[in-house]
């Protein structure tokens, strides 16, 4: 019992740590995030009822594009060392610590982003109402994004140009994301109910809560072997 | 069954029956197909004669579907038993797999043009049909995407499975996003709403376009067996010029 919880949570605080020794890093997909925005409105205009009608997608898939880059890099630097290896020998299940690896993954990348899209969505001429939601909602959408990726990161491993790869495997996986995603942000955004989508997106995290990490885990077991 | 299908040779054998068969099949049931849908068939009351774009188009679609859940069951064959020839068929399935989803795609931007107005709708067939066509090349280009070839087969295969199981989901959310395209009308409760006369046409165009995918099946993992074999000489350090070294 103590090796299947106590070691993946070793490996969550670990990476978290690590990459606050970058902070640089993990401010790499904020920037990132908040160019796309800006490139909207410069190639659009400034007409300020259009902006705030497609706010929600442009922050959504400002969002997707900005992950993307930084799932490559999620198993890059451990298959070098020799981590991997070492977590498949290890007592704790193969597919726990890949669980670890995305929660933290989700705090190092998708975290920052959700604090920091409020601030665009204002910026893109929304109300300061349901903003919070605006939050909330990548933060879950957020962690589908990051479960997809890690399940394309581990694919990819060892492939010739895993970044491109990397787009062609998350980006119509995580369709499904996008539309739940922008749906219940313009529903709350125009007073509705995202009762409905709120719950299909839950639903689509509760799904790959279970079928990433197992797909990681065998995948990084076929590169290593 | 399975195990006896293992040999490569033996496999080459057994194609080299079924190949010529489907190879007759397709030739006569495309002639065939061809004829009823261009001359024989009514024309649609409503859609006039572009409704013969239809006979290319849902079959082409049928097959895009049903190719790509052949590739996903090659690929549960192949990580389970570890059979090498599951893995050949997957890939040969690919590419004709894709055409089919392109050619659906094609034709509907076609048929689209005359009977919606616009080449191109974001309705959610054809999104979801784009999807499945990306989902192809995602397969193909990491099933390609290694140094060493057999190191992609593992990668892509799982990639299979984990794309059947979020096909449904992606036709769910689409469907949800916004439907215009006109309802099933084939396979439906209470019998098919089309006319036989359409109908007919349409099955025999289906038959030709699975024959062909089998022809063109065999075909590939034929010359991918060539290729492995091929490699599999050169390491051992034989070369084509030289003969034996």
């Amino acid at each position: 019992m103590t090796t299947i919880l106590s070691l993946p949570m070793m490996l969550f605080v670990h990476d978290l740590r690590s990459a606050c020794r970058y902070p640089g890093d993990m401010l790499a997909p904020v920037i990132f995030f908040v160019m796309i925005t800006t490139l909207v409105p410069l190639g659009l205009g400034p007409d300020q009822a259009l902006l705030a009608q497609i706010a929600p997608a442009i922050i959504w898939i400002a969002v997707m594009l900005a992950c993307l880059p930084q799932m490559d890099r999620l198993y890059t630097r451990e298959a070098r060392d020799g981590v991997l290896e070492q977590m498949l020998v290890s007592p704790a299940p193969m597919p726990m610590l890949m669980l670890a690896k995305a929660l933290a993954a989700w705090v190092i990348i998708i975290l920052p982003l959700m604090l920091s899209a409020p601030i665009l969505a204002l910026m893109l001429g929304l109300s300061f109402n349901g903003l919070w939601a605006i939050g909330a909602f990548l933060g879950l959408g957020g962690l589908c994004l990051v479960l997809i990726g890690s399940m394309a990161a581990g694919l990819t491993l060892g492939s010739r140009r895993s970044g491109i790869f990397i787009a062609l495997i998350v980006l119509p996986l995580a369709m499904p994301v996008l539309i739940f995603g922008v749906m219940a942000t313009t529903a709350i955004l125009s007073g509705g109910d995202a009762m409905g989508h709120l719950m299909l997106l839950t639903a689509l995290a509760l799904i790959l809560l279970v079928l990433a990490p197992l797909v990681s885990a065998a995948a990084i077991r076929f590169a290593e072997e | 069954m399975f195990d006896y299908l293992a040999n490569p040779t033996r496999f080459r054998a057994i194609t080299a029956v079924i190949f010529p068969v489907a190879m007759a099949v397709t030739v006569a049931a495309l002639i065939y197909g061809l004829y009823l849908a261009f001359f024989a068939s009514p024309a649609d009351y409503q859609q006039g004669e572009t409704v013969r774009i239809m006979y290319i188009h849902v079959p082409a679609a049928w097959m895009a579907l049903l190719a790509y859940l052949a590739m996903a069951i090659a690929a549960i064959f192949y990580l389970v038993w570890r059979h090498p020839l599951a893995d050949i068929g997957a890939r040969a399935m690919a590419v004709p797999g894709a055409s089919f989803a392109l050619i659906t795609l094609l034709t509907g931007s076609f048929w689209g043009r005359p009977m919606w107005g616009t080449w191109w709708v974001w309705d959610a067939r054809l999104t979801s049909m784009l999807i499945l066509f990306f989902l192809y090349l995602g397969y193909i280009a990491l099933a390609d995407g290694f140094d060493r070839p057999e190191r992609g087969s593992k990668p892509a295969s799982l990639l299979l499975i984990v794309g059947v199981i979020n096909l449904p989901i992606i036709k769910f959310s689409v469907d949800w996003w916004n439907t215009l395209h006109q309802g099933s009308s084939v396979l439906r409760f209470g019998g098919p709403s089309i006319d036989p006369a359409m109908l007919l046409p349409l099955l025999i165009m289906a038959l030709a376009m699975l024959g062909w995918f089998i022809c063109v099946s065999i075909l590939r993992m034929n010359s991918l067996l060539a290729q492995r074999r091929l490699t599999a000489l050169e390491a051992r350090g034989y070369s084509p010029q030289r003969g034996k070294a």
